[in-house]
């Protein structure tokens, strides 16, 4: 079945063509798109699922993997003889998160016909020709097989989140939240660009997996940080040019790559923009922020995994910053009121959490947890956005409560989707997040101290994880109803429903393909995801990581049972989850977190991040700009300006010449003469 | 009555030192350049009569002095006198009349 | 003993210069005029001068032909004097300064 290779690129293109439709369609005969452009992509994204599925299949089956070049845009540029060119790599990684990616954007399709089209919105065909371009660009970002064409769709997808986070811009709020995530992500897409730059420089290829002949840049670092294996040429060449040993540049340019995951997939310090994005619609939220867009910072790690592992300094960097966001998130999710805001919290709490199983050098445990987060993530929003719907676009959850008995499907789902999030056993999130910790502690354990300092951070981050999200759950659906809409919700039908029980059953099944301590227990041979990545092209596998973990990192893996460890995370998310049950349920709940005082301020306020960065702006970046303005205004245009001062001043005195008076013409002839008669004469020996 | 003629006193003398520097550089180069002795035209030549000849391309008889032929421009400026004639009459006539009426003299 | 020629030269630059001296001070258009005929003069001298250093005849009768085309000179000029009277009211050739910056 090697003909699933053939057709992979239409994966992403068929996204393209619904965002041509709906763009074309939308402008020129909007009466041809009865649901304005939902069917086309409904009908594409379903094309991409479904060959997405056959591509599994035939990874898993065939154990061919494919890395081929689709079209060479330039050739030996200069005396270096690297190409920019489109690829695709299909290898275990990217067939894992083509599936993922296109399914949560078919069901959000489907789920933003409920959302938009029976809400009544307006202006429909540039939303689904947003989420068409979205879904293209991310898919092709996934299937990417070099660094600049993974840039290129990288800062795509961040110019689709701003188109749709602005969809309604008509209103200052979406506006300006949209040009924030812009300017966010974009910041930290300024460093992954000079990253890009330095391992064109230094490699001399931005190939992620070995193609034919040429090795991709992670190999060739390997090669070179190895003291066993031969040290790259040209590698050798541009560490000499430019004066550092191996270690220290590749650390360099690993934390210039890092700047732009670290905006993409808000982190501290880049995160303010993500909660700013709920401004935009919720099918949007559960697509991008939080399923797919900040899914592709992570990813763009996982893909060059073999650089990363030979770093043990960025490694413990990433798993730090990965921690401290998962809890500093995690507390500023336990104060807020609204339901969506909540849930954006949650989602950079998680994200941390995927960076610190990367940074401790738990690939599976990473990949696990990213894709049971997008999907009980994405359950998530779109129960949000039902029980929006439901409320009349109420987003403060005191306004809600008793939403349980009026939206049974959305509750239940809802409740699937938490208890996943919480990490309570037997749900999704228990498996990847107690696998995560699980990886964080035998690797700190096992001679790496800061990994251990930032286990503890993430579990820490447990308990209020499973406090916020049961202090969600209880407000919005228990209890009585403490409004009037809250007591007479607006109905929905099958269309929001439908992706709501499919990413419910997939939260509460899909932990069971790897379930770590129950092999442990069994000694069956149940942990399908390890098996899925131990192979791969030749230095992008689970073996090739470990290897390189090993040897170079020093990564060694303390010896653990799973369970206690295990027993553990789940005893702390129950704590947090029967804290916010004995806090909260009830009929009349109390806003208990005003009892906290002042710490509450600092949560609520975002710990002032929101503020620090206007300043930054204000304060710091319009000074400087100023300056440099006044720099070119006055010196730069200043010296152009006089040189035609020079032309104008001088144009205007010598044409004063021109006096029209004949007799001073003949004058000037006569002088003119007897210049020229003396010339030649004294020339000519006359005299 | 007539005015006597009397020195133009309104007149800016200055531009006319041009005049004065050319012609002291032409008088400079004239007097220090060296001649040839001067050849003449003889004893017995018929000047006038010369240039009558020469006028029409006629050789002439032994008091001829040489000359070139001079035929065609006498044709030309034949023409070019005739053109300076109209000219003149067409510069001096006021617009929109005719010429007989011009030359009878205006308002007649 | 025959004058020689070099004191006729310096006749003909004396008059052509005294023409241009006319050219540069006179107001009056009709003495410009005046001045210019006098350089044409000048002009002739020199080549009746020259047709006796020579002994050819050509000088002298192309200095007939200098002289009617002096002719024609002036009655073309004395038709743009008139025109210029008409438009400025005025012979005085430093009061037309129109064609300037």
């Amino acid at each position: 079945m090697a003909g699933a290779f053939d057709y992979a690129a239409a994966i992403p293109l068929l996204p393209l063509f619904s965002f041509v439709i709906a763009i074309v369609a939308g402008h020129f005969a909007p009466r041809l798109l009865p649901k304005g452009g939902a069917i086309p992509g409904i009908v594409a994204t379903g094309g991409s699922l479904l060959l997405s599925g056959w591509l599994y299949v035939t990874v898993s089956g065939t154990e061919q993997y494919f890395n081929q070049e689709l079209y060479r845009w330039t050739t030996a540029l200069g005396d270096e003889a690297f190409d920019l060119s489109f690829g695709l790599l299909l290898d275990p990684l990217s067939a894992y998160m083509l599936l993922i990616v296109s399914l949560i954007t078919f069901l959000v399709h489907v789920f933003s016909m409920g959302y938009m089209n029976d809400e009544g919105e307006t202006g429909l065909p540039r939303y689904y020709a947003g989420l068409g371009l979205f879904s293209f660009s991310m898919l092709a970002f996934v299937a990417s097989s070099n660094i600049l064409m993974a840039f290129m769709f990288f800062e795509l997808v961040g110019l689709c989140s701003w188109l749709l986070i602005g969809f309604w811009f008509r209103e200052p709020g979406p506006a300006s939240a949209a040009k924030k995530a812009f300017l966010v992500t974009r910041f930290g897409d300024y460093f992954f660009l000079i990253g890009v730059v330095a391992i064109f420089a230094t490699f001399g290829t931005g190939l992620f997996a070995p193609r034919g002949e040429s090795l991709g840049f992670p190999q060739l670092a390997e090669h070179a940080l190895n003291p066993e294996m031969h040290m790259p040429e040209h590698v050798a060449n541009f560490l000499g040019v430019v004066g550092m040993d191996a270690n220290t540049w590749f650390a360099i340019i690993g934390l210039l790559v890092l700047g732009g995951v670290i905006g993409k997939s808000a982190q501290f310090p880049l995160h303010t923009w993500l909660p700013d994005a709920m401004e935009g619609p919720t099918p949007v939220s559960a697509l991008i922020h939080a399923a797919t867009m900040v899914a592709a910072g992570v990813y763009l790690v996982m893909r060059m995994y073999g650089f990363y592992a030979g770093l043990p300094n960025v490694l413990a960097l990433i798993a730090l910053v990965g921690a401290f966001t998962a809890l500093m998130a995690a507390t500023m999710g336990v104060v807020k009121r609204e339901i969506k805001q909540v849930l954006a919290y949650s989602t950079i709490s998680q994200y941390g959490y995927m960076m610190l199983a990367l940074g401790a050098g738990g690939y599976v445990a990473a990949t696990f947890h990213l894709m049971t987060h997008a999907i009980f993530k994405a359950l998530l929003f779109l129960g949000a956005g039902s029980v929006i719907i439901a409320m009349h676009h109420n987003e403060n959850m005191w306004d809600m409560g008793g939403l349980r008995e009026k939206m049974p499907v959305t509750y239940w789902t809802f409740l699937s989707g938490s208890l996943a999030l919480a990490g309570i056993f037997p749900f999704a999130g228990f498996w990847s997040k107690d696998e995560i910790l699980y990886e964080a502690l035998i690797h700190g354990l096992g001679g790496q101290p800061l990994i251990l300092l930032a286990y503890a951070l993430g579990l820490i981050a447990v308990f209020f994880t499973g406090f916020y999200t049961f202090r969600m759950v209880i407000l919005t659906f228990h209890g009585e109803p403490r409004t009037e809409t809250a007591e007479d919700p607006h109905g929905v039908r099958w269309n929001v429903k439908f992706p709501l029980v499919v990413l419910g059953i997939l939260a509460a099944v899909v932990g069971f393909v790897n379930m770590a301590p129950v092999k442990e227990l069994t000694g069956a041979n149940i942990t399908y995801l390890h098996t899925w990545f131990e192979h791969g092209l030749e230095g992008v596998s689970l073996e090739a990581y470990h290897h390189i973990l090993e040897a170079q990192a020093g990564y060694q893996a303390a010896e653990l049972s799973s369970i206690g460890p295990g027993l553990v995370s789940l005893a702390l998310a129950l704590a947090g989850a029967g804290l916010a049950w004995r806090l909260y349920s009830g009929p009349e709940p109390e806003a208990h977190t005003d009892r906290l005082g002042v710490v509450k301020d600092v949560w609520y306020n975002n710990y002032y991040q929101d503020e620090y960065q206007v300043w930054l702006a204000e304060g710091v970046t319009m000074p400087l700009a100023q300056v440099a303005d006044k720099f070119d205004q006055g010196i730069i245009d200043g010296i152009v300006n006089g040189v035609s001062s020079v032309s104008l001043f001088s144009g205007s005195h010598i044409r004063r010449v021109q006096t029209g008076v004949v007799t001073n013409y003949a004058a000037l002839l006569t002088l003119g003469l007897v210049v020229l008669a003396l010339g030649v004469g004294l020339f000519g020996g006359w005299f | 009555m007539t005015t006597r003629p009397e020195l133009a006193d309104d007149i800016n003398l200055l531009p006319g030192l041009a005049a004065l520097a050319l012609f002291v550089v032409l008088a400079v180069s004239i007097l220090t350049a060296e001649y040839d002795v001067a050849q003449g035209f003889g004893q017995s030549a018929d000047i006038t009569a010369s240039i009558g000849y020469a006028l029409f391309n006629f050789a002439g008889d032994a008091s001829t002095v040489e000359s070139e032929g001079f035929l065609a421009p006498f044709e030309i400026i034949a023409v070019v006198l005739v053109a300076a004639l109209v000219a003149a009459v067409m510069l001096a006539r006021r617009e929109g009349r005719n010429v007989v009426e011009q030359l009878r003299g205006g308002e007649s | 003993m025959p004058v020689e020629t070099q004191y006729y030269l310096l006749l003909s630059a004396a008059m052509f210069s005294i023409g241009v001296f006319g050219i540069l001070t006179r107001r009056n258009a009709l003495l410009f005029l005046m001045s210019v005929e006098l350089m044409l003069n000048a002009a002739n001298i020199n080549l009746v001068a020259f047709s006796y250093q020579w002994g050819n005849i050509t000088g002298q009768t192309l200095s007939l032909f200098s002289t009617a085309l002096a002719a024609t000179e002036v009655a073309v000029g004395i038709g743009i004097i008139l025109v210029l009277y008409r438009n400025f009211k005025d012979v005085d050739v430093t009061e037309p300064t129109t064609m300037r910056w």
